[in-house]
């Protein structure tokens, strides 16, 4: 309940913005093509909705292989990092550094490497989850305090048993950090992805909308995307919530 | 046949030393320096033996346990459990809390018990048995932060105890423990080695918990650790805490440990 009051203040600023945002429409007579009222764009998001879940399909189908794939090969690489010390010396200013360099930026490269498909903007939701994820990991795998190990080594486990029994348990929620971080982004990453060039998913709706000076439809997707990208925060969060509760 | 008595390995030929230290050396390097913590150090101890270390903390105890586990190569001379290299052949419990946090107490215990592999339904069985003797029943589902620290040590025990390894080293066991909770722990201990005789090495830095539990306590010097005196407590277990003679044993030990004595003796 507190919590819920906690709340307030920023829901009473969003509920101010939108009447301003309603009034100001209305008051200007403001066309859909300059700037949709709230109201409007509501009324189109019921509509539509159909045809937006159509699209959204393969966005989210896009986000998923990229998480999948993005996830598996940062497991991989952080395990391999973690074990050949030369390797992970090697990788860690690699992964730090390449943070920084907007994936998005490498999109439309993408596109034309791989074609209109699903593949080039599964591949730019890989690379943003692929590098948080290895970097929590490897995080994660070194941080497990050597007692914990110990009681296995000195029983004669072998590293594929401490892994299973030990590490990868352990480094657990440190995974699920980067996979949040990384499936926001992957979300944002095959819209734009969609807007290079695609023939469905929401980035290409989107696009396609505004061309045709369909603002309504562009906000109602953004709120859209909004939603979906909460939802996906909000399921890996209250997952890492869960695991971090018995540490 | 007593469910956790004895290994399955093979049972050790008579006369036969459970553990040996001979002449090792253990080094940590330094900034400034090798630290020698282990300077020559030999130990031998006896199958079915209880033997307790008490020494000055930062001494080498811990050290000596993982060297006997076969967690630290030493920089020079041998360990050997029952005649072979030590690793996989013992269980070690940590100084400290060594619990997975993620798994409850019995994941734990059985936790223990797959590293030999997939565990069969009736060690299963066997584990949760033995929770009543350790104190524990009820808390099976419980996950370590739900327990006291007494029960959390408990568990530590338990599953070094139903490793099924021939030696138990055991690294301050009861650290970490108010005095109460401490003489009760002792107590249940000398009890449970009673029912699930064990050889075990027992680090502690409390001489009458040496006492009460050794076959033999062992007084280390400061670092590099080595051997000042070796006492003998009198009659089997369990020993009267307050008797005289443990606790002129007690003074004697404490004697030795003091660092005056060391300033004369250098
Ligand atoms: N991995 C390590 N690297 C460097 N120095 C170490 C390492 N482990 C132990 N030492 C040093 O070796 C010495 C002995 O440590 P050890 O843990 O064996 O002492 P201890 O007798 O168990 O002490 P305590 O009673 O406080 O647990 C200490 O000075 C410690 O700083
Ligand atoms: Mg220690």
């Amino acid at each position: 309940m507190r919590k819920l009051a906690s709340y307030a203040p920023a829901a009473l600023v969003v509920v101010l913005l939108l009447a301003l945002w309603e009034g100001g429409c209305r008051f200007f007579r403001l066309p859909v093509y300059v700037l949709p009222a709230p109201s409007r764009v509501f009324r189109t998001f019921v509509h539509d909705l159909p045809l937006f879940l159509e699209h959204a399909a393969v966005t989210v189908q896009e986000v998923a292989l990229g998480l999948g794939i993005g996830t598996a090969l940062g497991i991989g690489v952080a395990v391999v990092a973690f074990y050949v010390r030369p390797v992970g010396q090697a990788l860690t200013p690699f992964l730090v550094g390449t943070q920084v360099v907007p994936i998005f930026a490498v999109a439309p490269l993408l596109v034309l490497w791989f074609g209109y498909g699903i593949w080039p903007k599964v591949a730019v939701a890989s690379l943003i989850t692929f590098f948080p994820v290895a970097i929590n990991l490897l995080d994660g795998l070194r941080s497990v305090r050597s007692e914990l190990l110990e009681f296995f080594q000195a029983l004669g486990a072998r590293e594929a048993k401490l892994l299973r029994l030990v590490l990868l348990p352990a480094a657990l929620p440190f995974l699920l950090s980067g996979l949040r971080v990384g499936a926001t982004l992957s979300l944002v990453g095959a819209t734009l992805g969609e807007w290079v060039g695609a023939s469905q998913g929401l980035g290409y709706l989107m696009i396609r909308e505004n061309a045709r000076l369909r603002l309504d439809r562009v906000f109602a997707i953004v709120l859209l995307l909004t939603l979906m990208g909460l939802g996906l925060f909000g399921t890996l969060g209250v997952l890492e919530r869960l695991l971090r509760r018995r540490r | 046949m007593n469910p956790a008595a004895a290994p399955t390995s093979s049972r050790p030929a008579e006369g036969e030393t459970a553990l040996e230290l001979r002449d090792v050396h253990v080094a940590f390097p330094l900034p400034q320096g090798a630290l020698p913590v282990l300077a020559g150090f030999s130990l031998a101890v006896a199958p079915g033996e209880v033997v307790g270390l008490v020494g000055p903390s930062g001494c080498g105890k811990t050290t000596l346990l993982r060297v006997s586990a076969g967690l630290l190569r030493p920089g020079r001379g041998e360990v050997r459990v029952f005649g072979r290299a030590p690793r996989g052949r013992v269980a070690y419990m940590p100084q400290g809390d060594s619990l997975l946090p993620w798994r409850t107490a019995l994941g734990n215990v059985l936790a223990a018990l797959e590293v030999d592999g997939p565990v069969p339904p009736e060690a299963r069985r066997r584990a949760q048995e033995l929770f009543g003797r350790f104190g524990l029943s009820g808390f099976e589902k419980s996950f370590p932060h739900e327990l006291s620290g007494g029960m959390r040590q408990r568990v530590a025990l338990l599953r070094t105890f139903l490793a099924r390894r021939e030696l138990l080293l055991l690294d301050e066991p009861m650290g970490a423990l108010d005095a109460l909770t401490r003489a009760e722990l002792q107590d249940w201990l000398v009890e449970v080695l009673q029912a699930l005789p064990r050889t075990v090495v027992l680090v502690t830095h409390d001489v009458e918990e040496a006492l009460l539990l050794g076959d033999r306590v062992l007084v280390l010097s400061p670092r590099p650790a080595r051997p000042l005196q070796e006492v003998r407590p009198a009659g089997p277990r369990p020993r009267a805490r307050g008797s005289p003679e443990l606790q002129a044993l007690r003074l004697r030990i404490l004697e030795a440990l003091s660092p005056k004595r060391h300033a004369q003796t250098g």
